[in-house]
Parts: structure tokens; sequence; C-alpha cells
């Protein structure tokens, strides 16, 4: 490639592109019959719903004359707290019907998230002996480091390849199989079987595989959740590394509401409802409503500095990280997720710490033609149901015209990279009980 | 090249692309199963009620045979009644107003139908019926009434008139028409005391 690319209205699924090229003439005939169906009657497209602190997020994607795939479906309700734990599909059935009905969502395949605290997300590095397979060296990595595997469900995305007996770099997936299974049966019971089920680092993957601008753009994902945060770097539509943060929103909040004298939920109400703001804001500021709120802003902004600063800490030493996989290329963006993306101020402030440009999805949004619906919410809740609808979709038609494509390198000019500059993005699954190579 | 993580284990979607197919199967072969029972119980409906209707126009085709038969035998024994009558109305001449009587002595309700006179010989002794020597003869008469009690009236009736010395009843029987009770009487007739 390494040309402006044309935008192409190709909307066939992943699995309609694997299986293009049919063999036999009976096979063409049932293809291009298939294709002549759908002509007339095209199949759903796949419905994102992400269920994250009690709020549930479903969004579907619409295919548009002119422009590929727009935002057809997005949706957020509050659902009944605890309504996952309790496996308590009933309820369950009751709210997807209703947000379905209300989200006009048409019917495909469901793809979801396992709750954040039954599953772990890791970057492993592993070597791979001569005449030993990637599965099986994997595995072996593993063994050690997740007790009872065979009672876990793995899944994996290789990001640095490299020959034999060189230290390679996979991003692990990793759940107990009976979470899994359970919470699969739950949205079975439910009416809603999930065709997939998955983890937010790759939803949001193809969020920003679609709006990076170039091939390597770098960008940084810090997902802030309460029992514990993460923050995944992608190259372009490439996962280059995910890591756990020692932060929490809460102990934020607690912290407020400690130095205020206050309820942990009146400081949530007051951070909501007045932000931290960024000093090179409050520099320009003229509005006199913007005025009246900067003494407010600068308390909440010194209460929370402190445990601020120990996330700068260590999202500089991954901007480190990235900058030395990515010989020197420096992470160009910041993305926010999770409950404290919706503070006022908080990307101007942590702007201001990290020196790089933070931001929500909300661009994104707007770049797959969402501005128009109604996001209650948070922004970074739909970003990932709407991430989570874009699996299995080819989305060339949405990439913008003026991004860079360069060409897949290939496996063998990666081994004399003495640190991988390119990810060669496949994935394998390990199955408890199976050979590795069984279950690919 | 896929990039996708999917924690669905491939084991659960065997399972449930199995139950699934389970599932399909069990509602196929319920499908089926349901359209042969109605099938079957249709055709057993369809079955008595075509027997019904046969054995309903059996039963009509036997009923309107015999109403045809009966309705041939009655023509015929009409017109052999018809044919005596004209052929001994001169004999029985002096019969008749005997008969007249006996009508006429008749309860209201009651009703006689007379099939066949019989008129045994001598026959000339009726021709003389008028003269006081005229006695001797026998006739028979058949018909059919509604009630037995009509019939015994009417015997009754006869025996007290004075020209027939006896009259009895040979044999009585369900008549398969619309008459109820056939009668068959013989009458001996007397000498006219006139």
């Amino acid at each position: 490639m390494g040309h402006p690319q044309a935008p192409t209205v190709s909307l066939e699924t992943a699995s309609a592109q694997e299986s293009a090229a049919p063999a036999s003439p009976f096979a063409r005939t049932l293809s291009h019959l298939r294709s002549r169906y759908q002509y007339w009657r095209p199949e759903p497209l796949p419905v994102g719903a992400y269920i994250v602190d009690d709020e549930l997020y479903v969004a579907q994607m619409r295919r548009a004359d002119t422009s590929g795939l727009i935002v057809g479906a997005s949706y957020h309700t509050q659902i009944p707290a605890g309504l996952i734990a309790r496996d308590d599909h009933v309820e369950l059935r009751r709210v997807l019907k209703a947000a379905f009905a209300k989200a006009n969502v048409r019917g495909g395949a469901v793809t979801t998230v396992l709750p954040d605290e039954k599953v772990r997300v890791f970057t492993v590095s592993y070597h791979v002996e001569p005449r030993q397979s990637e599965d099986d060296a994997l595995v072996r990595t593993l063994t050690d480091r997740i007790e009872g595997l065979a009672d876990h469900v793995i899944d994996w995305i290789p990001v640095r390849l490299a020959p034999e007996g060189r230290r390679r770099l996979a991003i692990v997936v990793s759940a107990a199989s009976g979470d899994v299974v359970r919470h699969a049966e739950l949205w079975r019971r439910a009416g809603f079987p999930p065709a997939s089920m998955e983890v937010v680092p790759t939803a949001t993957r193809r969020l920003m595989g679609q709006f990076g601008k170039k091939q390597d753009h770098n960008v940084l994902i810090i997902n802030t959740r309460q029992s514990a945060s993460e923050m995944t770097l992608y190259s372009g539509r490439r996962l280059q590394f995910h890591q756990n943060l020692d932060f929490s929103p809460s102990a934020l909040t607690q912290q407020v509401a400690t130095s205020l004298s206050m309820t942990p939920v009146q400081a949530q109400r007051m951070i909501q409802r007045f932000g931290t703001g960024g000093i090179e804001q409050e520099f320009h500021s003229t509005a006199p409503d913007e005025l009246a709120l900067l003494p407010v802003r600068q308390t909440l902004r010194e209460i929370i500095y402190p445990q601020l600063v120990e996330l700068v800490e260590q999202v500089n030493r991954a901007l480190l990280f990235a900058a030395s996989e990515n010989r020197g290329q420096a992470v160009e963006e910041i993305r926010l997720l999770g409950q404290i993306s919706g503070w006022p101020g908080i990307h101007d402030t942590l702007s201001d710490l990290l020196h790089v440009n933070v931001s929500d999805f909300r661009s994104t949004l707007q770049h797959f033609g969402a501005g128009n619906l109604d996001l209650s919410g948070t922004t970074a809740g739909h970003s990932i149901a709407i991430g989570l609808s874009l699996r299995g979709l080819n989305l060339a038609a949405n990439r913008e015209p003026h991004a860079t494509e360069s060409p897949e390198p290939a496996v063998d000019e990666l081994t004399d990279v003495g640190v991988a500059a390119h990810a060669q993005v496949t994935t394998g699954r390990i199955e408890p009980g199976h050979p590795l190579g069984a279950a690919r | 090249m896929n990039d996708d993580i999917d924690l669905i284990p491939p084991t659960y979607r065997l399972r449930m692309w199995q139950r699934g197919w389970l599932l399909r199967c069990a509602l196929c072969l319920s499908l089926v199963l349901a359209i042969a029972f109605a099938t079957g119980a249709y055709l057993r409906h369809d079955t008595d009620r075509a027997q019904a209707r046969l054995d309903e126009l059996q039963r009509q085709n036997s009923a309107r045979t015999a109403a045809i038969r009966t309705s041939a035998d009655l023509e015929q024994q009409k017109k052999t009644l018809a044919a005596r009558l004209s052929l001994t109305s001169k004999s029985v001449g002096p019969l008749m107003p005997a008969l007249a009587d006996v009508d006429a002595a008749l309860p209201d309700d009651g009703t006689l139908w007379f099939d066949r006179w019989e008129v045994s010989p001598p026959t000339q002794s009726f021709q003389q019926a008028g003269a006081s020597d005229a006695h001797a003869g026998a006739m028979r008469i058949r018909g059919a009434t509604k009630s037995l009690s009509t019939l015994s009236a009417f015997v009754s009736n006869l025996q007290t008139m004075e020209r027939f010395t006896e009259a009895n009843i040979v044999r009585t029987g369900a008549n398969p028409g619309t008459r109820d009770i056939a009668f068959d009487l013989r009458i001996e007739l007397g000498a006219n005391e006139q």
C-alpha cells in the first residue's frame, strides 16, 4: 500500500472474507447466491453490550450509503445493582430486551466482555526453543505464572515475534473456565447467547485502529476501574503492551471526602460537578462563571494531586517503554477510559502533568457518526460498546482517506531488530485439557 | 489475520452447538409427529364421517326402496281391488248398504281400510239377497286399521247384524306399510230375515 487509500465500501464480515475464492463450481454458486441474498436481506450487524458499574451500554453499527459504517444505535441505561454478580438472568433478560427495543437494535450476534474482576490481562515474555511450537513455549511459560492453568481459559495475542531462541512477547488474557462458562450461561439463559466474549483492550483497539491517522500512530489508553486500573499501548491497530496500574478512582474520591469532611458520595458529586480543570485552561479563562469556579477546582486538584502524580510516574515509565519499543517514536496521545474520564477538566489536568495530549473518545465517536445520538452516560462506556460491536467487521471503508498504510512487516524483517519495531499480530487460544495446537 | 480475543471455550461452543442442534432435531421431530397425528386424526374422523354418511345413504336407500316397493304393492292392490269391486259391484250390491251401516256404527276415530273383498260362491245367493231365501255364502275382507279396538268394534257390529251369521277374524298382523294392523275377516252370510 503506502499510498493514500481511496475510501471503498467494503462491508463484508471477516468470516466472509476468509471464505472468499470458493474452490468448486458448487461453492461458487453457493457463494453467489448467498451474496445475492445478503444484498436483498443484509445480515444484522453484531451488537456490542457492555456492562460496567451497574450501567449497560448497547451499540450497533449501521451501513451508510456513502461512508461505510456509522453508529446506528448507541444506548445507555442504569441496571439493578449487582445484577451480574447475582446471576439473575430473568432481570438481565428484561433489561436487555428493554434496552434493545429502545435502542432500536436489530437482532445480531452479541459481543460482550467478562467482568473486570474475573479476567486478567498481562504481558508475557517467553522463549521458543528450536523445534518447539509457539503454543508449547507459551504454555510452558504460563504454567509457572498461572496456578491451576488447566482450569483457565486463555487467549493471547503475540506482540513481538522473533527467531527461535530470542525473547518473544505476547499479551495474554486469562480467566477461570467456570467464571467464563457461568457468565456465558447467564447471557444465554437471558436469551442473548454471546457470540464472543472479550476484553476492553481489544474493543478499544478496533476504535483506535479506525481512528489512527497512520499505521504507527501510538496511543496509550488508560482505563480506570474501581478495583484496578490498566493501561494499554496501541501502535495503529496493534497492541504493544498492557500493564496494570496501581490507581483507583475511588481512592481519589475517598481522598477528597476525607480532606473536605464529606461522604464519598458527596465528594463524587462535587468532583463531577466542578471538576479539576487545568492550569493552562484556567490561565486563559475569562468567563465570570469559570472564574468563580477556579478556587473549587484548584482545591480539588491540590487534594488529588499526590495520587495523580503516582499515576503520572507509572504512565511516564510506560511512555519510555513505548519509545524504546517503537524506535524512539513517542506516544502522541493518551485516551482516558472509565469513571474519571467523565470528570470535567481531568484531561487538562493530566495533560499538564504528562505533557501529552489527553482526551477521551468523544472525537472517535464523532468520527463514527455518533455525534447525533443521545450519548448519555460516559463516553468511555459508549466507546467500548461500539468497539465491541465492530467485532468481525471489515472497516476499510471507514479509514480516513489520508491514512498512510505501511505494509505489514514479514516476520523475517523483524528478526534483526533488537527491540522489535513492529508487531505481527496473530492470536491463539489455550484450552484447558487440550494441547495448544489442537485448540487453535 | 485473526487478532481478536475470545474467551468462550471451544468446548462450551461445541456443547451449545450440540444443544442447538438437539433442540432443532427435537423440534423437527415434534413437528413431524404432530403433523402425523393430526393427519391420522383427520383421516380417522373423515373415515368415520364417510362411513356414517354411507350408512345413512344405505338406510335412506333401503327406506326408499321399501317405500317404492310398498307403493308399488299398494298400487297393485288398489288396481286389483278396483277390478274386483267393479266385477262384483252388482253381486255385492246388497252388501254395500250393510257395510255402510257398519261404517256408520264405527267409532269416530276409527278408520278401516278395505283392501280386498273376496266373495265366495255361490255368488248367486247375493243376487237374490233381497229375497228372504237368500242365504248362504261367505266373503273375506282384507284390510288394515290403526287400532285393534276399531277392528273389534267393526266385527262386533257385523256379528250383531242379522244378515251376517258369523264374522271371524282369520288373522291379524303388522303391516309393513303405513297401516299398522292388517286383518283378514271371514264372514258367513246367513238368510235375510226380511
